[in-house]
């Protein structure tokens, strides 16, 4: 275990890395400050670049990636009322209010110095969940895993998706496109129509890109509205935050005030850790968590909303430390925690890791490197993410169009260079009218990602459980255990639309 | 009214999808068939369901989700009912005039930009389209040489050199340098 710790701090030791880590971060600070192109989107286009990359350089790139957008996320959030990424929402409510009282430097002193502890407590946890893990995942048998796997894409499709059927659908898609190809079991080629580029099935990479970063395009390309408006950053406009202010709106006043409430941080940072172990509960739910129990356990809970420090030491704290427990899922049982998590999991097979229990006995090392990415990331991003505050608000006045043609040719050039084989930019097209149409209609692409991502893990343990366990598979606690989530997690949101309909109904017959 | 023809077409489509899939996995070996039949039939049932949803009121809000204000587009689609003032609620909550061309704006670039790398070349398209696309879309010819010439660069120096990936020379070329 100390020796995985550090070699996994040792990947850190070469140029190489530390290139890697800041060509992450910077990456992750400018697409999460983009409303419309958040982690997802980036981690969709790192993937073509991993075929071939050494393991570590990979996983560095990734998470340094994934940790950079969360602080940049919320720059915007703070001096534009825009959140960047959905995880940053709930900054707005205080950090944009104190911006409006001038103390927009303060405000992302906050921020930058929440998110690090975030990231830091999550890397604590990280290192002490790792060991919890190995004796649960002891226990786990086919019939278990398979269940786990229809759990996770449950829950991530009835939280991201507008109705009960559309998320399981979504799910259903990702599962259904995921057998085409060569089947593992029997070796036959199926859905493929004797088309040689799909004999492999649908390239990870495309699916990713299509899914994310195309049909985002297609919908940005309609904006023509600046996201940043007129670029006014408060009292920061123009200038460096750590330029003169008057005592009290400084960037240090800000880390002092993150200090002070550090109860808050261990707190919130504990949530998001939390949160981000159990599947499909994303970073949002995790910010406003947080916010909501400080609100409650403070004393001045009034101030809340208008500009009150706190408001933003809570959400900021969980955000990443959410990043970290989403990573015990993703690598202990091959789970994806999130919808980014989904993406690094593909990255992970990509670099030629097998997520799930076997990963913490042959690869503890790299688990270690990505637990290490995230804490530097957050420390990185933060500093960083302060320094081009100002110059991220003035770029936010770039029409979003103008963004669309760069991501285009990137993708196509991107899914190219992973498969070595330019009908993936066809395929990449194909999932970006998949992505355009769910997005438009409700459904929830992360759920299809993750149900592509999770197909073969599905259909390996449904065939091994068919054959060895049988029946017997339904009297094991856990299987059990898991099977009755995924049915609440049909039949909660069902009764919830049942109620909602009825409060619907009455309120139309007040109204008569 | 629009938006529910479109969902309702989605509906379908994913019907007939499920049909196909059943139907193709049938023909593998019983090992290979298990999995895919299990899952669209799954696929088939809920799909089954979800286009009910268009017809049955009382299942819209479990097919389709509620109109919560700011959900969107599935918010959208929700409350059918063929009265006038359902009607006139779906033509309130329906796209601007003009919203959905862009859609096909972008999908149509893209179409261009991949059509453009298969017939002349991953390198040489990348300051053809962009020149073209800042020009027409912003008017900003300038932006756009500007962009062409740093893709061109980014394309052939990252891509083809750096990555040495195998871009694609285009047809015409071969075709011309074939002849």
């Amino acid at each position: 275990m100390l020796h995985s710790l550090v070699l996994g701090l040792a990947a850190f030791a070469s140029p190489m890395a530390l290139v890697m880590l800041l060509v992450g971060t910077v990456s992750g600070i400018i697409i999460g400050a983009t409303p419309g192109l958040g982690g997802i989107v980036l981690l969709s286009m790192i993937l073509p670049f991993l075929y071939g990359m050494k393991v570590e350089y990979g996983l560095i790139l990734m998470l340094a990636a994934e940790g950079g957008t969360y602080f940049s996320g919320s720059i915007t959030s703070i001096l534009l009322n825009t959140p960047g990424t959905p995880e940053s929402a709930a900054t707005t409510f205080d950090g944009y209010e104190m911006t409006k009282q001038g103390k927009a430097a303060r405000a992302l002193g906050i921020s930058a110095c929440a998110t690090t502890l975030g990231g830091w407590i999550g890397f604590i946890c990280l290192l002490a969940l790792i060991p919890a893990m190995f004796p649960i995942i002891k226990l786990f048998q086919p019939s278990d895993y398979f269940a786990l796997a229809i759990m996770a894409i449950l829950l991530i499709g009835q939280l991201r998706a507008k109705s009960i059927t559309k998320g399981l659908l979504s799910g259903i898609l990702g599962l259904m496109v995921s057998y085409v190809g060569y089947d593992p079991i029997t070796g036959v080629q199926r859905f493929t129509f004797n088309t040689l580029s799909l004999y492999d099935g649908f390239n990870i990479a495309a699916v990713a890109l299509g899914l994310f970063a195309i049909s985002e395009m297609f919908l940005l390309y309609g904006q023509s509205k600046s996201i940043g408006g007129n670029g006014d950053v408060g009292s920061g406009s123009g200038s460096s935050f750590f330029g003169k202010q008057p005592a009290g709106s400084r960037v240090i006043d800000g880390v002092r005030d993150t200090f002070y409430y550090w109860k808050d941080v261990l707190r919130s940072g504990l949530i998001g850790v939390f949160i981000g172990v159990l599947p499909g509960v994303g970073g949002t739910a995790a910010t406003f968590i947080s916010y909501g129990i400080a609100k409650r356990l403070s004393r001045h809970p009034e101030r809340f909303g208008q500009g009150c420090p706190e408001g933003i030491v809570a959400p900021e704290a969980a955000v990443m430390a959410k990043e970290s427990g989403s990573l015990v899922p993703t690598v202990a049982l091959g789970v994806p925690g999130s919808a980014g998590m989904a993406v690094v999991l593909s990255g992970l097979t990509i670099l030629g890791l097998a997520p799930g229990p076997s990963m913490l006995t042959s690869n503890l090392d790299s688990i270690f490197t990505m637990a290490f990415a995230i804490a530097f990331a957050s420390l990185l991003g933060s500093v960083i993410g302060l320094l081009m505050a100002p110059a991220l608000a003035r770029a936010l006045r770039v029409p979003p169009w103008t963004i669309v043609p760069f991501i285009l040719a990137l993708s196509f050039l991107g899914a190219d260079a992973a498969a070595e084989n330019f009908v993936q930019a066809y395929v990449v097209i194909a999932f970006g009218l998949v992505g355009l149409v769910m997005k438009r209609y409700g459904y929830s692409p992360a759920s299809a990602m993750i149900g592509f991502v999770l197909g073969p893990i599905v259909e390996k343990n449904l065939y091994l459980m068919v054959n060895l366990q049988g029946m017997g598979a339904f009297a094991r606690p856990l299987t059990d255990a898991f099977l009755i989530v995924c049915l609440a997690m049909v039949v909660w949101p069902a009764v919830g639309a049942f109620k909602q309909r009825n409060q619907l109904k009455n309120n139309k017959s007040a109204e008569v | 009214m629009k938006i529910l023809r479109a969902e309702l077409f989605v509906d379908i489509v994913w019907l007939a999808f499920c049909i196909g899939y059943i139907f193709e996995a049938s023909h593998y070996p019983s090992g290979g068939r298990l999995v895919p039949i299990v899952v669209g039939s799954a696929g088939l049932v809920l799909g089954l369901a979800h286009f009910l949803g268009n017809f049955v009121p009382a299942l819209r809000i479990y097919t389709h989700g509620v109109d919560d204000g700011d959900s969107g587009p599935v918010g959208e689609a929700v409350d059918y009912q063929p009265d006038s003032e359902s009607e006139k609620l779906t033509q309130e909550r329906s796209e601007p005039e003009g919203e959905k061309p862009r859609y096909f704006g972008g999908i149509a670039w893209a179409i261009a930009l991949v059509a453009g790398m298969y017939l002349i070349g991953a390198v040489w398209i990348m300051p053809l389209f962009f020149i073209t696309y800042f020009g027409i879309r912003g008017r900003r010819w300038g932006l756009g040489i500007l962009a062409g010439v740093i893709m061109m660069l980014v394309t052939y120096g990252l891509f083809g050199q750096l990555i040495q990936l195998q871009l694609p020379a285009g047809v015409i070329w071969t075709y011309i340098f074939n002849m």
